[in-house]
């Protein structure tokens, strides 16, 4: 009962930390898949540094611990940009290196997975490679990653909780707060616990719904 | 007639296997060529290098007397010219009939939608696919998915139609159906080269018949030639054992 009666005092303490969780990882989501598809065209274009240079930064982003690159980017990032970034704004961007590096493996796989006929019958249609890629192999790689990308969605969306380590006003946070002023550290998890359960829980059925609906074609 | 298409010292090799060692070709407008022979004698990778597909290793390609470009944009612009057809159809399954004719021309030469659409349409009443226009190509057989990569290729304009073993990934009883729409277009004076395992089609709509084998041509001529009276050992035993 001690839960209800933390959920009545603080239910807005919650609410704000869900509302930060939710921005936090859609900004982090639609970034992070915008630069992994920048990532994943530069590993596989023919520009050989290119190559080199994001094989390398998948590597070393993937071999190394989020919380360290959150660490990083927040001591770095103020030391190299001159204009005053606030805790946020380093923990996001760390956020969206790092989630950019999965999804341009993910997309990488799912541009791989294309059957080569379909590039080599855009390319002989006179079709320019742009528009082979945008208009032919992309969509078809989506549909291939779907899923794999859904997984990257809700990890990323459980990833965001560690931003409260630099008190970014998130879910965590939200718990770290409540926590301190009631001493109840088991009942705010728990209702910490429940909201990720529930918003990932809706998250995936929307994903399996998109899925399926992109499955028509086949 | 006029030449439309010629090879000289065409080679391509994959690593230290050397496929075509050297392929000299003049082919005129409105000519239909089958290409026959072995398997992995080289005759889709000299289809292939036709229109690029394959970067030849040495040796030129001549379009209309024009050099075939080596590379970038020029290459895209030199591939419409040629419309290719491949074994494994690879019709794009994420669009419907109509949208796999349409899309090229509309995005590559700013042809108008509707304009676009009601060629495809016409293109796709030719070969009786006009019921199929909004359906997405796993509605089709493998017949009618040959049928729409052909008029695929059709809606480019382009000069000449590259045909690789265009039948041999069909079922028996829908072979006649594709065979029908090469042999119709080739009739109303397509240029056509096509590589294929159908001798008694390659037979009849012919100008020329050559065997590749060896990554050369070892011999070339008439229909009735070839198939009547072959001289190298290679073609003769080639042909005893399909025929």
């Amino acid at each position: 009962m001690k839960i209800l009666a933390i959920l009545k005092k603080y239910y807005m303490v919650f609410l704000k930390g869900l509302g930060g969780t939710l921005w936090i990882s859609v900004l982090v989501v639609l970034a992070g898949t915008l630069l992994g598809i920048l990532v994943a065209l530069m590993h596989m274009g023919r520009i050989k540094p290119l190559r080199w240079i994001t094989d390398a930064f998948v590597e070393v982003i993937r071999g190394t611990p989020v919380l360290l690159q959150l660490y990083f980017f927040w001591l770095i990032l103020p030391k190299i940009i001159p204009v005053e970034l606030t805790d946020t704004a380093c923990i996001l961007i760390a956020l969206i290196v790092n989630a950019s590096a999965y999804i341009s493996e993910i997309i990488r796989a799912g541009i791989g997975a294309v059957d080569v006929g379909q590039w080599e019958a855009a390319r002989s249609l006179g079709l320019s490679e742009s528009n082979v890629m945008k208009r032919v192999i992309l969509p078809q790689a989506v549909k291939n990653i779907l899923p794999a990308l859904g997984n990257e969605f809700i990890s990323t969306v459980k990833g965001t909780s560690l931003a409260s380590v630099f008190f970014v006003g998130e879910l965590m946070t939200s718990y770290r707060t409540v926590q301190s002023a009631t001493f109840l550290a088991l009942q705010s998890l728990t209702i910490v616990g429940i909201i990720y359960f529930v918003l990932n829980f809706i998250l995936s059925k929307l994903l399996r719904i998109l899925e399926r609906r992109l499955m028509v074609s086949d | 007639m006029t030449e439309i298409l010629r090879t000289e010292g065409l080679k391509k090799s994959f690593g230290s296997l050397e496929v075509l060692k050297g392929i000299d070709l003049s082919v005129r407008k409105g000519e239909v060529v089958s290409i026959i022979g072995p398997s992995g004698g080289g005759k889709s990778t000299f289809l292939r290098c036709l229109n690029l597909l394959e970067t030849p290793t040495a040796g030129e390609i001549y379009f209309k007397g024009e050099k075939a470009p080596r590379s970038g944009r020029e290459i895209t612009l030199y591939r419409r010219k040629l419309g290719m057809v491949f074994q494994s159809f690879n019709v794009f399954p994420n669009m419907t009939v109509l949208e796999n004719i349409t899309l090229t021309p509309t995005l590559e030469l700013k042809v108008p939608k509707s304009e676009a659409e009601e060629e495809a349409r016409s293109l796709l009443s030719r070969v009786g696919l006009l019921d199929k226009a909004e359906e997405y190509p796993r509605k089709l057989s493998g017949g009618q998915k040959q049928r729409l990569s052909i008029v695929r290729a059709l809606a480019m304009h382009p000069e000449v139609m590259l045909f690789d073993e265009p039948t041999s990934a069909l079922d028996p009883e829908m072979v006649k159906e594709v065979l029908n729409v090469i042999g119709d277009l080739a009739a109303g004076g397509m240029t056509t080269l096509i590589v294929t395992h159908e001798m008694a089609f390659a037979k009849n709509i012919s100008d020329r018949v050559l065997f590749i084998c060896d990554g050369v041509i070892k011999e070339q001529g008439s229909p009735e030639r070839i198939f009547n009276a072959p001289i190298e050992p290679e073609t003769q035993r080639f042909l005893s054992m399909v025929l």
